[in-house]
């Protein structure tokens, strides 16, 4: 049950119930469109190995040793709990930093706002692809080559421009009634911070940190660049030396690519009653 | 006196919002000084070198604004400038629409929404490499897209390795990356109070007035946001072109930020790069500060939220 | 008192500068590859750090999707690895900007090591004199073909007195299409790697560049060039195509995907291949390239960075991976082919009936245009471009190969 039903138990046209099936056709159809990738992926991965390249979509017998194979041919969960080492400190860092900055940005009228904002929007217009080598120059001088900290540290310095700016854009929505009569109760914008915005910004927050564990955990130029050891590598690197390992066996590479990608979708299983349901404020809603 | 005092109060608020504004955005501003300018200098400088990289730091030679004015005559450079600027004066409407169409689609009162919304997101889950081998299959010859064009009497092409197609192969496979954008407008959405549609109907708005004068100003500002970081991201589109055509046939999907890496990465020509990329800077920058300039007339938000 | 502690002090100086002195010199070495216990070059570091006192080689494995931007980035601070894996594709490349060292001079002075490497496969190293790269991993290339598909038509399995005329022709018989016109089978796999189509020109005697790879005029737009060229992608395009094209090999998977499953009879591939087509279980022979059965030769090498501290403790190293011990580790772990010829002469008893042509084809393999000379790789990209322009018809045979003369000019202008 979505908010909308629990606020609304509003009569429903004729028009409107047709409009509802149809939208619930159109949803399924696309549904179907997008489900045949995920389950073509996970039929290879269940696949034999003599039926790799018969072109047909279903395997006759469903292998689920593979994925046993894909787990124990890799240092699977060597590289899992070392991809947990940098998405952990990645979603607290990046949420905690990029909520304070927002703040910053949406709610005081400080000298030079504007210009640092566009800054901000300036540090993502650059291509990765030039700044990568500069990068790695800088965190070899302070001696952070082959650790964890280039691919952590800064994530608590709220580097992430595109967070900054979607938080700001929220908290901006965010009638500043709350924060005036919290001030007239005495309470200082620390307290506002944290008792009014943090908690009413929990969906995007959420939203936030399914992102940022998305894009940490299927980081691979990161990883790649810092890390020398093997045995500091993250999955999507192990994933990568899979592919090495097995050019020709797409069943096993198939099965480790689904295994890799769970996390993220019993992440956003979670999360999406507090992304989608738990907002009730809208954004920009001042003329 | 009662003057002062008003000019005094005024001093002090200000003071109080400099002194918290800057307090906020202090780790930010640590980070972009310890970790972001210094990388984006180094990049500028070397935009005015020559450096073959894998010789090392020694070997940076200054030459002036020779890598800019070999750029302007450089064949390849307005090659990908056009393939770019194609790709996003379609794909930033295309995707923009497709997604909040989508994200309103997940906003009704359905049965099943929560699996709905789960599948709708799943593409941005699945690894590019399973990706790219089923739209390979999709926009192939005898792929999805050509059955369906087909049932309508249109024999279509081999999208990717037609050069006159290929490029809007890609967009029509970026589809499959509007997730994230998908789920901010689909919160957008759902920040609308239901009392304004209401209100609406009772004045007999129909369903389109509703969505031009109710739903789209009150998520003016999610769609200022996701446009933004749009322009920003399909400016630098590289991935897929990589992966998929690696700019070809015949340099048709040659996306800029491609070129850009072939020449630092493959021919070693990190000044050229640079150079290349300080262009790109500013027309981002440029068709940034437009939507940004732009906002005023069709966002709706106060004065002070306003960038 | 205060004395004591001085000569403690002293002391444990002393003893801290000998150990300093015995302190290991560390190579760093780099490959693309795959990180498991099964590999050839990672159990010989072992061997060579337990071996030896005084060197400790520390190896990194890269992804190989990632492992150029690592080596340029690691390389780009001015120190990087000592000794780093480089393609044949790259020789060149490397050393136009500087980076490889080269061993001659220490090559000179060890009197006591005996090269056990093929001497082709050692000289394929040597560029311009210097020998740089020594060899690890190489392939010939090959016709791979599937046997059930010829017997199906009731064509003869290719002999190694095939022209490519004769190759033609059985691919002509071998192409066969339903009653809706759809093919059922292409008979060969005429595919746009240049590798690939360099073999093909170069099996029937024709060549990108001249002999001592100088100049591409008149040989990359010779009339010979032209025709064959224009045959050869011919061979892919319109409805009476004998080869897949592109999009067939998409709507099909690969060309190997084809080849397994019956819908393509013969390709020209590697003997990393090989594996592929056993553990799918397809019923496959190889043969020597039709015509005079040149074809290119695809290898990987190390080098020894200019980079390098220490090169006579890197020398030590790239003999330990270039003898014939690591050679067959990797032959026993890997579907790679050994470096020496004992060891070749050795494996040839148990390699398969259906692999011998992957062997024979390394007595015709030669050396890729871009190993060749400074404007070998020139040559190939243009040949990539003309190659690709007359695919989609964007002028005749003639002007495309004349504009490639004129790319591979401003290439080498700059």
């Amino acid at each position: 049950m979505t908010k909308a039903e629990k606020i609304n138990p509003r009569k429903e046209t004729t028009a409107g119930k047709i409009g509802r099936y149809l939208a619930m056709a159109l949803l399924f159809g696309l549904s179907v469109v997008v489900l045949i990738p995920l389950v073509w992926t996970i039929c290879m991965a269940l696949k034999p190995d003599g039926e790799v390249y018969n072109g047909k979509f279903f395997p006759s017998v469903l292998v689920w040793n593979n994925f046993y194979k894909a787990v124990t041919s890799i240092d699977f969960f060597l590289y899992l709990g070392n991809t947990m080492k940098i998405v952990v400190p990645n979603v607290i860092g990046q949420v905690l930093s990029c909520a304070v900055v927002a703040y910053g940005f949406a709610r005081f009228n400080f000298k030079g706002k504007r210009v640092w904002f566009l800054i901000l929007l300036a540090t993502m217009m650059i291509p990765g692809q030039v700044t990568m080598i500069p990068q790695f120059l800088l965190y070899r001088e302070i001696g952070w080559i082959n650790t964890y900290l280039p691919l952590t540290v800064p994530a608590f310095f709220a580097t992430s421009g595109y967070n900054v700016f979607l938080l700001r854009s929220y908290m901006s929505g965010i009638p500043k009634d709350f924060d005036e009569a919290a001030t007239i109760d005495g309470a200082d914008p620390v307290r506002i911070f944290t008792t009014i915005m943090l908690p009413m910004c929990k969906p995007v927050l959420t939203a936030i940190t399914v992102f940022t564990f998305m894009g940490t955990w299927n980081d691979f130029n990161g990883p790649l660049i810092y890390l020398y050891d093997a045995n500091k590598y993250t999955l999507s690197l192990g994933l990568s030396f899979f592919k090495g390992l097995y050019t020709s066996q797409w069943n096993l590479l198939m099965a480790a690519t689904v295994l890799v990608m769970l996390p993220i979708l019993v992440i956003f299983f979670l999360a999406q009653d507090y992304i989608i349901d738990g907002i009730s404020i809208s954004s920009g809603t001042k003329g | 006196m009662a003057k002062a005092a008003a000019k005094h109060r005024a001093d002090s608020i200000e003071a109080r919002q400099n002194r918290y504004g800057y307090a906020f955005i202090m780790p930010w501003l640590i980070g972009l000084f310890a970790f972001t300018l210094i990388p984006m200098a180094f990049s500028l400088m070397l935009s005015f070198c020559k450096w073959d990289i894998v010789t090392g730091l020694s070997t940076i030679e200054f030459i002036g604004t020779k890598n800019y004015t070999k750029i302007f005559a450089d064949k390849k450079f307005y090659k990908a400038l056009e393939v770019t600027f194609r790709f996003c004066l379609i794909s930033i409407p295309f995707y923009q629409i497709t997604s909040l169409l989508i994200a309103m689609l997940l906003n009704m009162r359905i049965k099943f929404m929560r699996t709905f919304r789960l599948i709708f997101f799943l593409p941005s889950i699945i690894p590019t490499i399973a990706t790219s081998m089923i739209w390979a299959q999709i926009l192939g010859k005898e792929g999805l897209i050509n059955q369906g064009l087909k049932l309508l009497g249109i024999k279509g092409p081999a999208w990717l390795n037609t050069p006159k197609t290929a490029l809007y192969g890609l967009i029509l496979m970026g589809v499959w990356g509007i997730g994230n954008t998908m789920i901010i407008y689909l919160s957008g959405l759902q920040g609308v109070s239901e009392e304004l549609y209401e209100a609406a109907e009772i004045d007999g708005a129909n369903a389109f007035q509703r969505f031009f004068k109710i739903t789209l100003p009150m998520i003016s500002m999610t769609i200022f946001f996701n446009v933004v970081m749009a322009i920003i991201g399909s400016f630098q589109y590289f991935t897929q072109a990589f992966v998929m055509t690696e700019g070809g046939p015949l340099n048709s999907t040659l996306f800029y930020n491609l070129y850009l890496y072939v020449k630092a990465y493959k021919e070693l020509k990190m000044g050229y790069a640079s150079a290349l990329a300080w262009i790109m800077f500013i027309i981002i920058m440029f068709f940034t500060m437009l939507t940004i300039k732009s906002s005023a007339l069709w966002v709706y938000a106060s004065s002070d939220d306003k960038i | 008192m205060k004395k004591l502690v001085l000569l403690v002090l002293c002391l444990a100086l002393v003893c801290m500068s000998v150990l300093a002195c015995a302190e290991k010199t560390t190579i760093r070495i780099t490959w693309w590859g795959e990180v498991s216990a099964n590999d050839a070059e990672m159990q010989m570091i072992e061997k060579f750090n337990a071996e030896h006192d005084d060197i400790e080689v520390i190896a990194d494995v890269v992804p190989g999707d990632g492992y150029g931007d690592r080596l340029l980035t690691s390389f780009s601070s001015g120190d990087g690895y000592d000794i780093f894996a480089s393609g044949e594709g790259d020789f060149y490349k490397w050393v136009g900007v500087n980076m490889p060292l080269s061993m001659n001079e220490f090559i000179a002075k060890d009197t006591e090591w005996v090269n056990e490497m093929n001497t082709a496969l050692y000289n394929f190293g040597n560029i311009g004199g210097e020998q740089y790269y020594f060899v690890r991993d190489y392939n010939p290339l090959c016709l791979f073909y599937n046997k059930d598909v010829f017997d199906k038509y009731g064509v003869e399995y290719p002999t190694a007195d095939w022209t490519w005329d004769d190759a033609i022709a059985a691919a002509k018989k071998m192409t066969v299409k339903d009653e809706k016109g759809n093919y059922e089978c292409f008979g060969f796999n005429a595919q746009s790697w240049e590798y690939a189509a360099l073999t093909y020109f170069t099996s029937k005697g024709l060549d990108i560049v001249n002999e001592d790879c100088t100049a591409v005029e008149g040989y990359l737009n010779s009339p010979e060039m032209a025709a064959a060229l224009q045959e050869y992608v011919n061979f892919s395009i319109g409805e009476d195509r004998i080869s897949p094209d592109a999009a067939d090999q998409d709507t099909f998977g690969s060309a190997s995907a084809m080849l397994i499953n019956g819908k393509l009879a013969m390709t020209i591939s590697g003997a990393w291949d090989k594996a592929t087509f056993e553990n799918s279980g397809c019923n496959y022979g190889t043969a020597v390239v039709p015509g005079n059965h040149a074809n290119y030769l695809c290898a990987s090498a190390f080098a020894v960075s200019k980079n390098c501290k220490n090169p006579a403790a890197a020398w030590e190293v790239i003999k330990a991976l270039s003898g014939s011990e690591c050679a067959a580790l990797r032959a026993q772990y890997t579907a790679a082919l050994p470096t020496s010829d004992a060891l070749l002469e050795e494996m040839k008893a148990n390699y398969g009936e259906a692999n011998m042509g992957i062997l024979e084809s390394l007595n015709y393999a030669v050396q890729p245009a871009g190993l060749r000379g400074k404007i070998g790789n020139p040559a190939v990209g243009a040949f990539r471009t003309a190659f690709e322009r007359l695919q989609f018809a964007d002028g005749t045979v003639e002007e495309i190969l004349e504009d490639a003369v004129a790319e591979v000019a401003e290439k080498m202008a700059e």
